[in-house]
């Protein structure tokens, strides 16, 4: 069931490049119509209906007056040519009709996307009435299936079609520039009514469109059914949410009496697309059930198959949408949608300026990106811009691979030279030091070298030699030991004792004495340990006479 | 045969592109041993920073002393007796060490017998005064059992003298 797939991939750009404006064309019956559309700030569209006149004095096909959507100028404004650009500029997209081509889902059996891309061409070649060499073809969607695996929409023409649909276009002429029309893009004509459709009457809340676009699970949604009414045929356009389903292409009966027949064949298609409720009666296919748009052959039969519209049951809700040149037609519209939503009620809606409404897809297609583009216009048969645009990118690429692998070499050269340029000029620092500080040593000698890792050790050999002979110098910068002197003899005058000897030297004290009292010699060493000595302190017990006699050894302390 | 133009064009972009990498891989893998070097250097750079430091004390040092108008360091006696009056010290020159630049380091010991204690530290300090300075390097008081303030000095000081040595010392 569509609801339930998964989407893969879908093709969201149709050519390599993005003209600013497009001219869209139509053709229908003798004549075309043009929609001009340009890109605004903000991505925003903007369209313009234009015109586009027959060749061999047919009669000019004129378009709804008034504006198209967004625009608020009339189509030979001076302004209105200013905001799209002129016409020379702009790039211009047909459209490929539902007759000339097919739409197919092909269901590959495989899990694997890449292996499924490789094996689909055969698939094709299988379904095609025709040989696959003849045709052109491009894979626009990837879905996976329930079962998991990967099914894609196929738009397929033959290569005769193709031509003969460029011809129709080079018949047609421009009225500014007098000259035959030559589409860049190749668009097909079903693919085109449903994304516009899904545009202007969005399928699902835009959220959760939002997810099913990045691959998520879909909503169920209605189904749904576009019929463009053209004076000559009818397109019908059929899908489920914004699940792409399949598109046919009916020649419109000149008689009222074959209106009865029309719908018939229409009922066939709609069974075809969206399966009755249970219990239906099965239905043959000659492809995959329900998604095929038959070949060209096959279109105008409705004897293929799909079983009896009389026999069948009342069908889901289908959402009616029309549009078409002949959609402004309200009797022949809700005839046709009375007869049809018996079997499948569902709302009716008719598009905005109907007759424009296939140009301004082709339009919205070609300047935005978005899913299912589409361009049939490939191999020897691409637009020569379209080839010298794709030529530009593919040498822009290789240039600016050329340029990358410079700048990689670039870079890889400039980084080991500014490594080794930073390594030299530390080499040729750690060399002037150690000159400096120990001018004997092989290094200060051009061109001889300290071995590696030596260069310390070394210098400091012959700096523990020379510093011995400046160090004097430093050292009469010390503090003066006569200071300190004088500090232990004001520490013995406060503790109240008698130096008897006093051998003072820079690290180092030791002293004797007398004192009245045995805690004064403690005083004493308090004294001095502040002064930064580590004391050691004996006293001796009077015995002869009544004071105490010390000695002290103290180390540290240098001033 | 006729040559693509586009695909030599191709090829040769990716080859350079290929050969960038190569070189780019290459680069960055000799970029990390010359960093492993370069930080071996730089330790060795800072050690001789900082023995380079105490090498600029030790020259500023010395500078300061070129500096001086009077290189040679006053006669011990003349200061004693300018300071001490009541005892005549006995004066012995002991080791002289030659420096650099044509300094010499004098060491000599100055013994007062039976003075005035607290008047040593007055010799002290006018004997550190003198420019270039004696600096006094170890000391040895012993009082006297005589009387109290007396006793006995024994004083080593040294200074830094830039002249031939005189063998005769005018003290």
């Amino acid at each position: 069931m569509a609801t339930s797939e998964k989407l893969l991939s879908t093709c969201r750009s149709a050519v390599p490049f993005r003209p600013r404006v497009w001219n869209s064309v139509t053709l229908t019956g003798g004549g075309a119509v043009t929609v001009r559309a340009w890109r605004l700030a903000g991505g925003t569209l903007a369209e313009l209906p234009g015109r586009a006149s027959g060749t061999g004095g047919q009669a000019v096909r004129q378009t709804e007056s008034g504006n198209a959507g967004r625009v608020r100028h009339s189509p030979d404004s001076p302004r209105g040519r200013d905001e799209g650009g002129s016409i020379s500029e702009a790039g211009t997209v047909g459209c490929l009709a539902v007759q000339d081509s097919l739409t197919l889902w092909l269901d590959s059996s495989l899990t694997s996307l890449t292996k499924a891309r490789k094996v689909l061409p055969t698939l094709l070649d299988v379904q095609l009435p025709f040989p696959l060499e003849e045709c052109i073809y491009q894979f626009v969607e990837f879905r996976r299936t329930p079962e998991g695996t990967v099914s894609a929409l196929v738009c397929a023409a033959r290569r005769e079609a193709i031509q003969a649909c460029l011809a129709r276009y080079q018949a047609q002429v421009y009225h500014a520039l007098g000259v035959g029309l030559d589409p860049m893009l190749l668009d097909h004509e079903g693919l085109a009514l449903w994304t516009q459709s899904l545009v202007e009457w969005p399928a699902v809340a835009p959220s959760t469109s939002l997810r099913a676009m990045v691959g998520g699970p879909a909503e169920p949604s209605q189904h749904r059914a576009l019929i463009c009414l053209e004076s000559d045929h009818l397109t019908l356009v059929m899908g489920s949410g914004t699940r792409y389903s399949q598109a046919h292409s009916l020649q419109t009966p000149a008689q009222s009496a074959s209106a009865d027949d029309l719908v018939n064949r229409l009922q066939l298609l709609l069974h075809a697309g969206f399966p009755a409720r249970p219990p239906a009666a099965p239905v043959a296919q000659p492809l995959r059930a329900g998604n095929a748009t038959h070949p060209p052959a096959t279109l105008e039969r409705s004897d293929c198959g799909l079983g009896s519209v009389a026999d069948g049951p009342a069908g889901a809700e289908v959402q009616w949408l029309f549009c078409g040149a002949r959609a402004g037609e309200t009797a022949v519209v809700n005839a046709l949608h009375q007869s049809l939503a018996q079997s499948w009620p569902g709302k009716l809606m008719i598009a905005k300026e109907p007759a424009l409404f296939l140009a301004r897809a082709l339009g919205e297609r070609a300047l935005k990106r978005g899913p299912l583009r589409c361009n049939m216009r490939q191999l020897s048969l691409t637009h020569p811009v379209v080839r010298r645009m794709v030529e530009r990118r593919a040498r822009a690429a290789v240039v600016s691979i050329l340029a990358a692998g410079v700048a990689l070499m670039g870079f890889s050269l400039a980084s080991r030279l500014l490594a080794e340029r930073r390594f030299n000029r530390v080499k040729a620092e750690i060399a002037r030091l150690a000159a400096e500080l120990a001018p004997g040593l092989p290094s200060a000698s051009p061109g001889v070298v300290i071995p590696y890792g030596r260069e310390v050790p070394e210098v400091q050999k012959a700096w523990e030699k020379q510093a011995p002979l400046t160090k004097p110098f430093l050292e009469a910068f010390a503090p003066s030991l006569a200071v300190r002197l004088a500090e232990v003899i004001r520490a013995g005058k406060a503790a109240a004792v008698r130096f008897e000897t006093l051998n003072l030297r820079r690290d180092s004290l030791a002293l004797t004495g007398l004192a009245e009292d045995w805690d004064q010699c403690g005083e004493l060493e308090e004294r001095l340990k502040a002064l930064g000595y580590a004391v050691k302190l004996e006293r001796q017990e009077a015995v002869a006479e009544t004071e105490v006699r010390f000695s002290i050894k103290a180390e540290g302390g240098a001033p | 045969m006729k040559l693509n133009t586009g695909l030599i064009l191709q090829t040769c972009a990716l080859l350079i592109f290929l050969a960038g990498l190569l070189a780019s891989i290459s680069a960055l893998r000799q970029n990390a041993i010359t960093r492993a070097r370069l930080q071996g250097k730089l330790e060795t750079l800072a050690q001789l920073s900082i023995i380079k430091q105490t090498h600029d004390r030790h020259q500023r040092s010395r500078q300061a002393f070129e500096a001086l108008s009077n290189t040679v360091p006053v006669a011990l006696a003349t200061l004693a007796g300018a300071t001490i009056t009541s005892a005549a010290p006995e004066i012995r020159e002991r080791e002289t060490r030659s420096l650099v630049s044509g300094w010499t380091l004098r060491q000599a010991e100055v013994v007062f017998n039976e003075v005035d204690l607290s008047k040593v530290s007055g010799f002290l300090q006018a004997a550190e005064n003198q420019r270039p300075p004696w600096r006094l390097v170890e000391c040895a008081l012993s009082s006297s059992r005589q009387a109290d303030g007396l006793g006995r000095a024994v004083l080593i000081l040294e200074a830094l003298e830039k002249t031939r040595r005189q063998t005769t010392d005018n003290r």
